[in-house]
């Protein structure tokens, strides 16, 4: 499997804000030294708790937010290096389909109106072949064609992020970011949702990162998932490897605490002490230290880089060093 | 999904605009003021530039009856016959009123200003006066005529006579007798003097006139021949032809009475006008609503009405054309600062916040100070005004809407930001502007009107409502008219603006969601 | 644990739209038992949290309760007067709601917000009153409880806050405790703190629990037996393990099946074809109709009715009738 994306010690800051009468800059590193690739046709999964850096981390990929620093690969060519215009005729090939269905159409277009953006953005084909294009990736996604003419504000949730999909779609990218694509919808939508997503991957030889909180969602549909905590990168592995070998204790934790729908597996959970600290101000050393059940003097001190456990498996843990 | 209909967002508003019934009556109100503004000059009955009297003879009215009175005037001889009479003196007693003037048996009078007065038709001893009203109704009866009753018979030295006095009132009510006139004189004076105190402007002269006035006036012209005591008893003296004259006030009369001698030939007892009472109206300016003029005419007799309509034109055109400048300018420097965002943003917002500290009005006067007045630079000042309110909404709503996930959305697909703004941002703020819009025509209306009414409009004759409002000021005591409607058409323009406005923005706000 | 101490009846709520009444809950009945954790589950729109409103009688217009009872302590609920209720409210039968941003009050700290609802239901003077919020602030878990006592809402994260939604509600001893949603907002690691929280206050006081929640996985971690809703009505009860392992209505098998599970990788989702019907559009047969894979003639014209199919165990389904 060739790498299509590679992201290298990838940084993203935002400017914190000042308190009245200070002089330093505070900073927030939503984003700090972030290392990964996706392979071709693989779906790799991120997951970590709110303010973790994760969506952040789907954004800057897309160029979507400028990185601060670091490089990010698409098949080949260096993204940052590209000039704004390059960078927009680039974007046909990387998509995002986003987490709130009500937010990310606009109610004054009309499905039809919606689909047709991207292709007149990118100057695709004229009014004819545009409009089969539109049909045929309405009935790729489940949707009706006689809800072309309907306006985005009529649909259901799910009828909307079919429409979020078929957006992202049209133009036949290789990547699709998907950023929390079924937290907002109820579990009996999230599954057709899901499903569609899986069908479309299989028949357009998609590539996703998908950005998730729920750990049940990302076993399901990911090959590898990467776990991330305040910025950092905890643990990279294969599904099947973190899910049932957790190296990190952040990723244990997390694993523990999510109730599992069956209530003969209830069991004592490792309960975590506290909140997640805000990314302003991380701790000194492993960003987990102040939480960590396992936490050592080293770990408040220094802060631990990747390591590669086994092939497919990397953790930023002293504990494994 | 199945049955449901398919509404546009347009559909969407007109069907909960519609609920909106104050709104809704607004709006049709709306354009009727519209309609009749586009149509103005065209509809408006008299020029309104021009003075209505003017323009009487083109429009085929004929209002010489209404607007010049003639009064016929015949004498009356001591024998009982009516002869003509000419050459008489004639007084106005108020000539801010009227003016008269006489010819040949025929007196014109024509009103210059408005009120109550009389006219005094004399000759000679004999002195008749009329009540001319000016554009003033339900004034009581004055004294008009007197007549003395000469003696019966023959009057020999020594004869002691009483003689009948007759008054005859301007409602043509007669009294006869002393008595009756001495209780109702007191009465009809009074009603006068308080009249009279309203209508004009020389109290103190007038005060002592009608203190004489309530005074009948007993005169004997030769005191050889008769002797008249204060309360009317006439005593013969001596031979000879003696004339007794009474008077009341101005009101004058005479009677011959011939004592041992034979009658000579008659002389004029009274004089007797074809009215004694005569309504007028004023035609000069400040004409009061009427069917001719529906608002009255103003301080050079120009038709309201004409001008409230062609000001319409004016007035909307300053209020939609500097909010239209305003709103364009500011929803663009607005949406540069909000959608771009770092040093446009800070410039553009640090300029808005100089323009906001001024208030609204030193800011519009500061900008004529530096321009001069006029028209087109009173629409440039309300729009200097408007400007720094839309960069102000604009911005908020482009920030706000740059938050959407759908322009991210967007940006993601690879649309040029140029697209991006004129696609999802522009459409979405647009429900913002448009409320924005008409609650501010609204402002500048009055703003408007305001920079017109302290004169900074330029042409002040001109049939704007504002400078209408001004122009009247002075005599806004006197006169509701003139003030009242050119008023009532800015306060009517004004509400059903914020009505309107408030009504979009009901429908607009919550989101168009079903 | 079997004295009932709630009891709602053939409960039905309505709303009004442009003169048409929809009915959103329809003929519900279920018993809470003292101590016991009584689980609500569905999708968004089935009723759900009206009910548990309802309960409190915070109903408001344009909605309205159109018949039924909802006894606590042999008192019917929907009788009494408003100032009878506010007695009820807050005092024995208390709410903690899904938004922990909003719903406590930004200008007031969190010390004046628990105080209020003591001084308003005892007898306890000012001093006491901060007594005892401190020390109910301690039993929630809050460490530092004098600093949070003068805290501002905004200081606080998310968890926190909802610490302390569950110290107000918790603050005089209700015997109902209404969780509407309250961990839905909140991050895995937290909301397991904050369930491991409900439990323990929960032993401790002997409080009855209703937790509303769409997450299954909450539901088998927390509750006793459990209330499965669609579109306003029950469609099956059962003690918690019956429903998880051997579930009877269609619907439920459908949640069930289309859950992603954390613990085993499934190679597809079920799906439960189609969307949740909006309230009040379905009047004839059974709601679940549509959606169902095993629907057969009888579910078009008739509504079932609840029938037993266990031990404690009832289904709204024409299946098992």
């Amino acid at each position: 499997m060739d790498p299509l994306v590679e992201v290298q010690q990838l940084q993203v800051f935002y400017p914190g804000k000042n308190k009245l009468l200070q002089k330093t800059k505070s900073v927030v590193k939503a984003v700090d030294h972030v290392s990964f690739t996706i392979n071709q046709g693989e779906t790799l999964g991120l997951v970590g708790e709110s303010g973790c850096g994760k969506s952040t981390m789907g954004r800057a990929i897309l160029h979507l937010i400028k990185p601060t620093s670091g490089e990010i690969g698409f098949a080949g060519r260096n993204l940052s290096s590209l000039s704004a215009s390059e960078l927009r005729q680039q974007r046909k090939h990387f998509q995002m389909v986003f987490q709130d269905p009500f937010s990310s159409l606009n109610p004054r277009l009309t499905v039809k109106e919606i689909l047709d953006e991207p292709l007149k953005a990118h100057r695709l084909g004229d009014e004819h072949q545009r409009l089969e294009k539109i049909h045929h990736i309405m009935e790729v996604c489940g949707l009706n064609r006689t809800y072309a003419e309907r306006y985005a504000h009529e649909f259901s949730g799910g009828q909307r992020q079919r429409i979020g999909i078929a957006r992202a779609l049209i133009l036949q990218p290789q990547l699709v970011v998907a950023d929390e694509p079924v937290s907002a919808l109820d579990v009996s939508i999230q599954s057709q949702i899901l499903n569609l997503m899986q069908d479309l991957q299989e028949e357009f030889h998609l590539t996703y990162l998908f950005i998730s909180h729920d750990l049940g969602v990302v076993r399901h549909i990911c090959n590898r998932v990467g776990v991330m905590y305040l910025g950092k990168m905890a643990e990279l592995a294969t599904t099947e490897q973190l899910y049932a070998n957790p190296l990190h204790p952040y990723t244990k934790t997390l694993l523990s605490a999510i109730p599992v729908a069956d209530p003969r597996l209830r069991k004592e959970r490792i309960i975590l002490q506290g909140d997640v600290p805000s990314p302003a101000n991380s701790p000194q050393g492993c960003a987990f230290s102040s939480r960590c059940p396992n936490v050592m003097e080293i770990c408040k001190e220094i802060r631990p880089d990747m390591q590669q456990v086994t092939d497919s498996h990397s953790v930023a843990c002293h504990l494994y060093v | 999904m199945k049955s449901q209909k398919t509404y546009s967002f347009y559909q969407l508003f007109l069907k909960k605009f519609k609920k909106q019934t104050m709104a809704v009556i607004a709006f049709w109100i709306l354009i009727g003021i519209f309609l009749l503004g586009l149509a103005g000059p065209w509809i408006t009955p008299y020029d309104p530039n021009r003075p209505v009297t003017e323009q009487y003879e083109e429009k085929g009215i004929d209002r010489t009856n209404e607007m010049t009175g003639m009064i016929q005037i015949t004498g009356i001889m001591s024998d009982g016959a009516e002869r003509p009479v000419s050459e008489v003196m004639l007084q106005s007693s108020n000539r801010q009123i009227s003016s008269v003037s006489e010819s040949s048996g025929t007196i014109t009078i024509t009103p210059v200003g408005q009120g109550s007065t009389t006219v005094l038709i004399a000759k000679g001893d004999v002195a008749t006066q009329i009540q001319l009203d000016v554009s003033v109704e339900d004034t009581p009866p004055i004294l008009t005529q007197l007549l003395l009753h000469g003696p019966p018979g023959k009057v020999k030295k020594g004869d002691i006579l009483q003689l009948e006095l007759e008054a005859t009132l301007s409602n043509g009510d007669k009294l006869v007798g002393l008595e009756q006139i001495r209780s109702n004189l007191q009465q009809l004076m009074g009603a006068r003097k308080t009249d009279s105190h309203e209508k004009n402007g020389f109290l103190t002269a007038r005060k002592k006139q009608s203190e004489e006035v309530g005074q009948i006036h007993y005169q004997s012209t030769d005191e050889k021949v008769i002797r008249v005591s204060p309360d009317g008893m006439v005593t013969a003296l001596g031979q000879g032809i003696g004339q007794v004259k009474v008077s009341i006030g101005p009101v004058s009369t005479i009677v011959p009475i011939a004592v041992e001698t034979p009658q000579q030939e008659p002389v004029l007892v009274k004089i007797k006008p074809s009215q004694t009472h005569i309504a007028l109206m004023d035609n000069r300016k400040h004409q009061q609503p009427s069917l001719l003029h529906w608002f009255g005419t103003d301080h050079q007799n120009r038709d309201i009405f004409s001008r409230v309509l062609a000001g319409t034109r004016e007035t909307l055109f300053i209020g939609f054309v500097s909010v239209g400048i305003g709103a364009v300018i500011g929803t663009l420097l607005g949406l540069l600062a909000g959608y771009y965002g770092r040093w446009i943003d800070s410039i553009i917002t640090r300029l808005t916040d100089i323009l906001l500290a001024f208030p609204g009005i030193l800011l519009a006067i500061a900008v004529i100070a530096v321009l001069g007045a006029g028209m087109v630079n009173i629409i440039f000042a309300v729009a200097v005004f408007t400007v720094p309110i839309f960069i102000r909404i604009v911005r908020g709503s482009a920030l706000a809407l740059k938050q959407m996930t759908y322009v991210e959305a967007a940006k993601s697909i690879g649309v040029q930001d140029f697209v991006i703004i004129m696609r999802h941002i522009l459409p979405g703020m647009l429900p913002v502007v448009m409320v924005y819009l008409t609650m501010r025509i609204g402002t500048a209306i009055l703003l408007g009107a305001a920079l017109s009414f302290l004169g900074l409009g330029g042409d002040i004759t001109a049939p704007e409502w504002g400078a209408m409002l001004s122009a009247a000021k002075d005599n806004s005591r006197n006169f509701f008219y003139p003030t009242f409607f050119p008023g009532i058409a800015i306060v009517l323009t004004v509400v059903c603006f914020n009505l309107f406005g408030d009504g979009l923005r009901d429908t607009l706000d919550p989101k168009l969601k079903e | 644990m079997n004295t009932p101490i709630l009891e709602v009846n053939q409960l039905q709520v309505s709303f009004k739209k442009e003169k048409e009444e929809i009915t959103v809950v329809n003929g519900i009945s279920f018993v809470v038992h003292a101590g016991e954790t009584l689980g609500i589950v569905g999708e968004s729109g089935c009723g759900k949290s009206i009910t548990s409103l309802s309960i409190m009688r915070l109903i408001s217009s344009p909605g309205r309760i159109t018949s039924g009872q909802i006894v606590y302590n042999n008192r019917d609920l929907t009788q009494l007067s408003e100032e009878e209720m506010r007695i009820v409210r807050g005092n024995e039968i208390s709410m903690i709601f899904q938004e922990p941003m909003t719903s406590l009050n930004p200008v007031f700290t969190i010390g004046r917000q628990i105080d209020e609802i003591i001084l308003l239901h005892t007898c306890a003077s000012k001093q006491e009153a901060k007594e005892q919020s401190i020390e109910m602030l301690k039993r929630v878990g809050i460490s530092r409880a004098e600093q949070i006592y003068r805290s501002y809402p905004f200081e606080l994260s998310g968890g926190m806050r909802q610490r302390v939604m569950i110290a107000i509600g918790m603050a005089c001893q209700p015997k109902l405790l209404i969780a509407d949603e309250p961990t839905t907002a909140l991050d895995v690691t937290i909301q397991l703190q904050i369930l491991d929280l409900m439990k323990k206050l929960q032993e401790k006081e002997n409080t009855a629990i209703i937790l509303i929640t769409h997450d299954l996985g909450v539901v088998a971690e927390m509750c006793d037996r459990v209330l499965v809703m669609y579109a306003g009505e029950v469609v099956e009860e059962a003690v918690v393990d019956d429903l998880f392992h051997n579930p009877k209505h269609p619907y439920t098998i459908g949640l069930l099946q289309s859950m992603p599970s954390s613990v085993e990788k499934k190679s597809r989702l079920y799906t439960i074809k189609g969307q949740v019907p909006p309230a009040g559009s379905i009047t004839k047969g059974c709601r679940f109709a549509e959606r169902c894979d095993h629907v057969i003639d009888r579910c078009w014209g008739e509504e079932p009715a609840i029938v037993l199919v266990g031990n404690n165990h009832t289904c709204r389904c024409w299946l098992h009738a």
